[in-house]
């Protein structure tokens, strides 16, 4: 062991350790290259997968036709990870190892080690959500035929749905699970007699081409022929109710377009939801119509806590050809604690008696400053205004310009003061609402009004 | 006597709920008045022909109500999802079952009714929803307006549960249904209705009734089918012994339908 100021005789006879390392200082630093590995050429020459027990060679070519296009170590990387990622999100491999290796000729190997993913899932819940409460029973199946398709059948119950059955089986396009074509079979049968006497029977076949984008993006093309049933009137029944009872069949096509990048569906803090649908009915069926409704909501994170919230929805409704009023089935309603509080459930627009007959044009706005409170997080104060209008004004036998802008300034209104839960599954709402404005006709809920859902105006 | 908490009280009361909405605004829908009563019943050429129709149609002539008629091919308006129903002003529905307790008509022979709704009434149901010959000339009558889709489900559905129907009430013929045993109880039906009748001008005496309503509704139904049926055939023979119940029919419909029966635009779902 030496000490840095003692003599080291070696070699250089009689140099001290320091005129050796000042030496080596003053020499100039040997140039090395920094390599990048992550673009280095590469390229993908065998692929193997173990541990999924049904998978199609053409849903792999697919899946894989991304990885072997990769000319870089990273790109193969994130393309491996990419496609492996897509094979659990469609339920054919729970976890997925990605393990790469140099192959022959210069090319490299991947190999995915797979845990096989449940072919068979059932599972109960309860939802709420549009002034319902449902319990459900969902049992699914994954992976049918070896490309990522699925069956899901539901049978479901709630406070409005006396019974619903629906069957979806959703087939991925080109091995991406962001892009699918889905075929349902669906009946309803939904209970609508506390708000407008009747009971709706909906039986409906649908197929759909679904496809969600990067920038939360997502569209929808649909294809729908529904049989709807307006029954069970009983004898207090209204005569404008009477005379749309009966049976609807409506075959048309919708395109739904939604942008999303709200942080959460249930309390936003920030983002944006666009929300358009497009809808045309008439190719056979009973039903001749075109309809189109837009939502929006826009968030915005105000200092210490606060959000400010501004939401706002409309649609119309037209008659085509010899159609003269439109069907129950297909108009709208406002009102109610997803819609314009401070009013009961289809509390506003066109009334006989005490039967909400729908409007065939609507509007509804909404205004929310969420405040923190102190020591409870999941705990927000809510002070609110919401108004909004529904009328049957588009398909009367003449057109009346002064009652449509009548229609657009006269909304009813009302205003008010709450507290917001916040979960990560439901949003509830507990208000106390002060009606503004109404018309005669309108079901006002003044005083305290309770919320549970998703969405709300 | 004034206390503190008095004048809190009366804060408390202008702030009531019942003070709200602060501003009305006019309404932008309103309900359509019905002047007179009306009866529901479903489209034809001429009179209605489904009986039970005309078989409350012609107890509201008896009993000289007044109505507008309107024609609609969707029970589902009505209380019961059975046509005819009754919409009064006041907006309230009375459903087929219920139309007898407003009418003041007289007394009726339980027996000869019992006689007709057993004998005449499944023949004519036999006749619209189960013959082939009925089914495809009446199906437009009572599902006309409906998609290919409804008319062909709605009709499988109803001819089945009439012919079922018709089944369970004759457990003699065990699990068959004899077209032609019904039509035998129409006209032994029949032939003690013509004895009844015998020369009246209505089974219920001096003025119509309840039985007079049901044997008119049925006997119009044979007669104005448009197609054959052996009843038909045995009423219009000629010199047919059933010839005064033919009369008879004709003497209710000149009588109480003479005048052209309140046209209304067909409403159709």
């Amino acid at each position: 062991m030496t000490d840095s100021h003692s003599n080291v005789s070696g070699a250089k006879g009689g140099m001290t350790a320091r005129d050796i390392f000042s030496g080596a200082f003053r020499q100039p630093k040997p140039q090395s290259p920094v390599i990048d590995i992550g673009k280095q050429p590469a390229c993908a020459g065998k692929f193997s997968i173990t541990g999924v027990s049904r998978i199609r060679s053409g849903f792999l070519n697919d899946l894989l036709k991304p990885t072997f296009a990769a000319t870089t170590v990273k790109q193969l990387a994130d393309e491996s990870r990419e496609a492996a990622g897509k094979l659990q999100v469609l339920g054919i491999a729970k976890h997925v190892a990605v393990e790469v290796d140099e192959g022959s000729d210069g090319k490299l190997d991947v190999h995915f080690r797979c845990e096989d993913g449940s072919r068979f899932a059932v599972r109960t819940g309860v939802d709420v959500g549009g002034d319902e409460g449902t319990a459900s029973i969902v049992g699914r199946l994954n992976n049918m035929w070896g490309g990522g398709e699925s069956f899901e059948a539901n049978y479901a119950r709630g406070t409005k749905t006396a019974a619903a059955f629906r069957g979806v089986l959703a087939v991925p396009l080109a091995a991406d699970p962001q892009r699918r074509f889905e075929v349902s079979a669906c009946q309803a049968s939904t209970n609508y007699r506390p708000y407008s006497s009747h009971d709706e029977l909906r039986r409906s076949l649908s197929a759909a081409l679904v496809s969600k984008q990067a920038g939360s993006m997502q569209h929808e093309l649909a294809y729908t022929l529904a049989w709807r049933e307006i029954m069970g009137l009983g004898h207090a029944a209204s005569p404008s109710l009477r005379a749309l009872a009966g049976h609807s069949v409506k075959s048309g096509i919708a395109y739904t377009c939604t942008h999303d990048d709200r942080d959460s569906q249930t309390v936003p803090t920030q983002g944006t939801l666009i929300k358009t649908m497009a809808e045309i009915a008439g190719l056979g069926g009973s039903v001749q119509m075109a309809k189109a409704q837009v939502d929006l909501q826009t968030n915005h994170a105000l200092s210490s806590g606060y959000v400010l919230s501004v939401g706002a929805q409309a649609g119309a409704l037209w008659s085509l050809l010899d159609q003269k009023t439109p069907s129950l089935a297909d108009r709208f309603f406002v009102g109610g604690a997803h819609s314009v509080r401070g009013f009961e459930y289809r509390g506003i627009g066109p009334r006989d008696k005490s039967d909400s007959i729908g409007g065939d044009v609507f509007y509804a706005a909404g205004l929310s400053l969420l405040t923190p409170l102190p020591r409870v997080e999941a705990l927000r104060g809510h002070l609110w205004a919401n108004a909004g209008q529904c009328a049957l004004l588009l398909n009367q036998p003449k057109t009346n310009p002064a009652e449509f802008m009548r229609f657009l300034s006269s909304p009813s209104a009302s205003v008010g003061i709450g507290l917001v839960y916040r979960h990560s599954m439901v949003r509830a709402e507990l208000s106390w609402c002060i009606p503004i404005a109404a018309t005669p006709g309108d079901k006002l809920s003044a005083g305290l009004q309770f919320g549970l859902g998703f969405q709300f105006l | 006597m004034a206390t503190p908490e008095a004048p809190l009280r009366e804060i408390l009361k202008s702030l009531s709920f019942t003070q709200f909405p602060l501003c009305h605004i006019d309404p932008f829908y309103t309900p359509a008045v019905i002047p007179r009563p009306q009866l529901f019943v479903y489209p034809s050429p001429g009179i209605t022909s489904d009986v039970e129709c005309l078989r409350i149609l012609a107890l509201l002539k008896f009993a000289n109500y007044e109505f507008d008629l309107r024609y609609t091919n969707e029970p589902n308006s009505s209380p019961n999802a059975q046509l005819p129903y009754l919409l009064l002003p006041d907006g309230t529905a009375i459903d087929n079952q219920h139309i007898e307790d407003h009418l003041s008509l007289g007394e009726s022979s339980m027996a000869y009714y019992s006689l007709a709704k057993h004998g005449l009434v499944p023949a004519t149901e036999y006749l619209v929803w189960v013959d082939p010959v009925g089914v495809s000339a009446f199906g437009d009558k009572y599902l006309g307006g409906y998609s290919v889709v409804v008319r062909w489900a709605l009709g499988w559905v109803v001819s089945e549960r009439v012919a079922k129907k018709l089944q369970t009430g004759m457990p003699e013929y065990g699990a068959a249904l004899d077209g032609d045993v019904v039509y035998e109880n129409a006209v032994r039906a029949m032939d003690s209705l013509l004895v009844f009748l015998g020369d009246r001008m209505f089974l219920d005496g001096e003025a119509p009734g309840r039985l007079d309503a049901l044997v008119f509704a049925c006997l119009n139904a044979f007669l104005e089918a448009p197609v054959k049926s052996p009843v038909r055939t045995l009423l219009t023979l000629k010199d047919s012994k059933y010839r005064p119940l033919v009369d008879y029919v004709l003497r209710i419909i000149s009588s109480y339908f003479g005048e052209k029966a309140d046209s209304v635009e067909p409403r159709v779902a």
